[in-house]
């Protein structure tokens, strides 16, 4: 009965007890340096053994803690968010069984185990996404469970060639994959780039936003969508020096570039933090790609606790509007609901690398490291410009949402009062802050080496100066009476709609197959089908119980036929 | 709209629309309210040049036109109003219609006997006001 | 088989409860739905035409190729996204008016499916070739950088000896 009425607190209760006990464990597992491996043999079948599998080690408990803290947050902030909402339960429902198959996905090293957290985050994301039953809603569910089928696929056929090593543990057999294993390689890539939204599939993770905010701010901006890169940090030590490095570098760069560069024109507020979302799971898989996989771990921690707290302080902004996602329908919120407005722009500093944010710690790191690499031009030139990006768009969202004109339509309710909603944000508020720093400190006893030249050392810095100022002037010019991006008309369509990728993933495919289906139900199933199966066997089935029928009507003509065809064939054979 | 005429829409109403829509698309790319105001009294403007032309032919010339700028100026993402369609938060809570209730099984309906007592004999007093104030239906012709 | 839906059948007599459903058709079927023949001469297509709710001059059957379309009309496709959201529709979950001759495929484009018969600002070749461009540029690029990658030297360059000159450079005599 309680657990009914206030369920939001109690599992926000749990979870946070749950995030409380993995964080120490965690804590002990670093300083001991420790891996605890579970394994319950299921049966071993032809020499494999199938097992289920939980690690221990102080990577799945640190990101266990964190998916549980935002979790906990989440849910204790959807409890005033999702009040007005008649099927609440489901909801909540919902959103356990979707931290429960993450900590399957986190806690599993085995291909086969990990599909089963994998799998299950896939459909509990879609039935997150459909949760709203509009018809866009719908649109969007399929798109991204179609988008994510395609890298559950790709885990299956991996672990259909992994069966000839008898044991699906890649977190041992990573450290042996020579060349040989490319296929697998490929196919482990592909899945990741599905997962985490990477180029050719990128279009999902925007039409996902339909789904409420909060989901937003747990599912798809800190934890499901990390997921990919979480299972090519655990697989890292079997791309060192392959070719996949080189294309994950250059795929995740322009998903950086392109995601940029999209939210630099996109209006709906939750697709902007989206695209930056994809924008720095580019950067995570990046310089998981150069080959720093603990950064990337970093990274995709201190993001998460900046982003969802992004997402939720976009929720209370979208819930005060009035259901209006579009920032133009915003405007001067700073002056209506200070809390959340100073909620938000922590959050943004942070996701802009403000120093001692907390993304300042990650993303600095990871630019610099990137610098003293031997890195391609492009690439390097793809991180530099996204970086820039990366502030310019935030500063293009603090222009037109929360300081200029005021620009709504009404004046109803306009204030950040609900205390559940703000209090909630409070915990990340304070890891946006302090996360960076605390972990660092925590995950890298010793010290990165950075050795740079002024200029380089300088130079992100410079850069997200320079970004910040073009965004905010930028908009401050093309917001004018002569308005530019009229006369730039076809770039600026191409940018802002993520360079046609939802259009051509969703129309092109979506008219061809079904056009292909037509053309096979006309000629196969209506077609051969029906000629060769259901015509076919009628008229053979036909003659042939006419020829039956007429043996049984004990003619003794009929008899005679067929003692002379015996006759004839005992004849001819006995010559 | 369907592929079948079913009203006839005079001229000055699809210049009425080319206007409204215009005014939309405006008011998409110029977001704040005193530009997108300069922008729609030029475009006030525009559309009054050309409002004494009599002849049918001009006019009609002049409508698609209208319609080819309008469809090459576009906007990608207008701006919509949230509850209306093509907005974010349109259809999100589905209201089921009446007639659900019709198709409910005989044990489900057992279950309320009053209520469906009562929502048949509604269905029946119903019908009969029809019937007394606009006549028995035809039968279709099948 | 017949066993069992005898069964069944008889639990859902005994019980009086829907009983277990072993199989069901997928929808109704009415015998009305069903086209009639693929109409030849002139009188056959003004009754067809008056039984879709056509004017004659309108009407326009599929081509006869054999699977059983007969007389149905070849419509225009207008899907339902691009219908008006607007008009009172007397189902507006489909987006279709009560006795409307529509497209003979056109379930395979609801409101949830495909918007096939929109008018794009730019074509989907266009898109795609703009798409490919941009990912070609950059793709060729990095892998045409892929052999020359950089690196900022950290140090200025060492070598034994202070300001020793070790190769001059010149021919040797």
């Amino acid at each position: 009965m309680i657990w009914k009425i206030s369920m939001n607190e109690i599992s926000m209760l749990g979870l946070f007890l749950g995030s409380l006990i993995t964080g120490s464990l965690a804590l002990l597992k670093i300083k001991s340096g420790v891996m605890d491996v579970v394994e319950w043999e299921l049966f071993s079948l032809m020499g494999s053994s199938i097992v289920f599998t939980l690690v221990l080690d102080w990577i799945s408990l640190l990101f266990m803690s964190f998916v549980f803290v935002i979790s906990g947050s989440v849910l204790s902030y959807s409890g005033s968010y999702m009040a007005g909402d008649k099927t609440f339960n489901r909801f909540m429902y919902l959103v356990l069984a979707f931290v429960l198959s993450m900590s399957f996905m986190v806690l599993s090293p085995n291909l086969i185990s990990i599909l089963l957290g994998w799998d299950g985050l896939g459909l509990v994301s879609y039935a997150l996404v459909i949760y709203y039953q509009n018809e866009k809603s719908a649109n969007a569910g399929m798109l991204t469970i179609l988008s994510n089928r395609v890298g559950d696929v790709a885990i299956l056929l991996g672990i259909g060639l992994m069966s000839s090593l008898g044991s699906w543990n890649f977190l041992f057999y990573s450290y042996y994959m020579d060349e040989s294993w490319m296929l697998l390689k490929i196919f482990l890539m592909i899945s990741a780039m599905t997962k985490s939204a990477q180029i050719p599939f990128s279009a999902w993770l925007p039409a996902a936003m339909a789904a409420p905010t909060p989901v937003s701010a747990l599912v798809h901006s800190s934890t499901l969508v990390t997921a990919g890169v979480y299972l090519m940090i655990r697989f890292s030590a079997a791309l060192e020096g392959s070719m996949i490095q080189s294309f994950l570098l250059v795929i995740s760069c322009l998903t950086m570039f392109m995601a940029g560069l999209g939210a630099n024109f996109e209006y709906d507020l939750k697709k902007i933090i989206a695209l930056s979302t994809l924008s720095q799971l580019g950067v995570m898989l990046s310089i998981l790609s150069l080959g720093f996989s603990d950064l990337a771990f970093f990274h995709l921690l201190s993001h998460a606790l900046f982003k969802a707290l992004l997402f939720m302080c976009a929720g209370i902004i979208i819930h005060s509007v009035g259901g209006y996602q579009d920032i133009r329908f915003m405007g001067n919120l700073v002056k209506f609901m200070p809390l959340t407005v100073s909620y938000m722009t922590i959050a943004n500093l942070a996701l802009c690398g403000f120093p001692f944010m907390a993304g300042f710690y990650s993303k600095d790191m990871i630019l610099e490291v990137a610098f003293m690499s031997w890195i391609n031009f492009i690439a390097l030139l793809l991180y530099v410009m996204a970086t820039g990006l990366t502030v310019m768009y935030t500063f293009r969202l603090i222009f037109f949402s929360l300081t200029g004109e005021y620009n709504l339509g009404s004046l109803s309710n306009l204030s950040d009062e609900d205390f559940l909603m703000t209090n909630s944000m409070s915990i990340l508020g304070l890891g946006a802050i302090l996360g960076g720093s605390v972990l660092s400190w925590m995950l890298f006893p010793e010290c990165y080496m950075i050795c740079l030249s002024g200029v380089m050392k300088m130079m992100v810095l410079m850069v997200s100066i320079l970004g910040g100022l073009m965004g905010y002037i930028l908009n401050f010019m093309s917001v004018n009476y002569l308005l530019k991006s009229i006369y730039n008309y076809k770039s600026v369509v191409m940018m802002g709609s993520m360079w046609f990728m939802p259009l051509l993933s969703t129309l092109k495919l979506s008219e061809k197959s079904l056009n292909m289906g037509f053309q096979m139900e006309k000629v196969a199933d209506k077609g051969w089908f029906e000629f060769y199966g259901g015509q076919g066997l009628y008229y053979l089935f036909s003659q042939v119980f006419f020829i039956l029928n007429s043996l049984q009507l004990n003619s003794i003509k009929v008899f005679m036929k067929m003692s002379m065809v015996m006759i004839i064939i005992f004849m001819i054979l006995s010559m | 709209m369907s592929h079948i005429v079913t009203r006839v829409t005079t001229h000055s109403r699809k210049v009425c629309s080319l206007y409204k829509r215009s005014l939309r698309n405006l008011e998409a790319w110029y977001d704040r309210r005193y530009m997108y105001r300069y922008r729609a009294v030029l475009l006030r403007a525009r559309f009054d040049e050309n409002k004494d032309v009599k002849d049918m032919r001009v006019a009609q010339q002049l409508l698609d036109e209208g319609e080819k700028e309008l469809f090459s100026l576009i906007h990608y993402q207008p701006r919509q109003f949230a509850y209306s369609p093509g907005g974010v938060a349109h259809g999100r809570e589905v209201v089921p219609p009446d007639w659900v209730l019709d198709y409910w099984h005989p044990m489900e309906k057992a279950a309320y006997p009053e209520y469906f007592a009562r929502r048949e004999q509604r269905k029946k007093e119903y019908i009969e006001w029809w019937e007394k104030t606009y006549g028995k239906p035809a039968e279709p012709a099948h | 088989m017949a066993r069992l839906v005898r069964l069944v059948d008889t639990s859902r007599r005994i019980s009086g409860l829907p009983g277990v459903l072993i199989s069901r058709s997928a929808g109704n079927w009415n015998k009305d739905w069903k086209p009639g023949p693929y109409p030849v001469n002139p009188e056959d297509r003004a009754a067809v035409a008056r039984k879709y709710g056509l004017r004659p001059d309108e009407y326009k059957p599929i081509p006869d190729d054999g699977l059983g379309v007969g007389d149905y009309p070849d419509l225009p496709l207008v899907t339902a996204e691009s219908r008006d959201p607007y008009y009172p529709w007397d189902h507006p979950e489909h987006r279709r008016d009560f006795m409307e001759p529509i497209h003979a495929e056109y379930d395979m484009y609801g409101l949830d499916r495909v918007n096939a018969s929109q008018k794009l600002r730019f074509s989907v070749t266009q898109q795609f070739l703009a798409f490919m461009g941009v990912m070609t540029f950059f793709v060729g690029t990095y892998y045409l950088m892929e052999s020359r990658k950089i690196h900022w030297p950290l140090l200025p360059k060492q070598y034994p000896g202070d300001g020793k000159v070790h190769y001059t450079f010149e021919k040797p005599e």
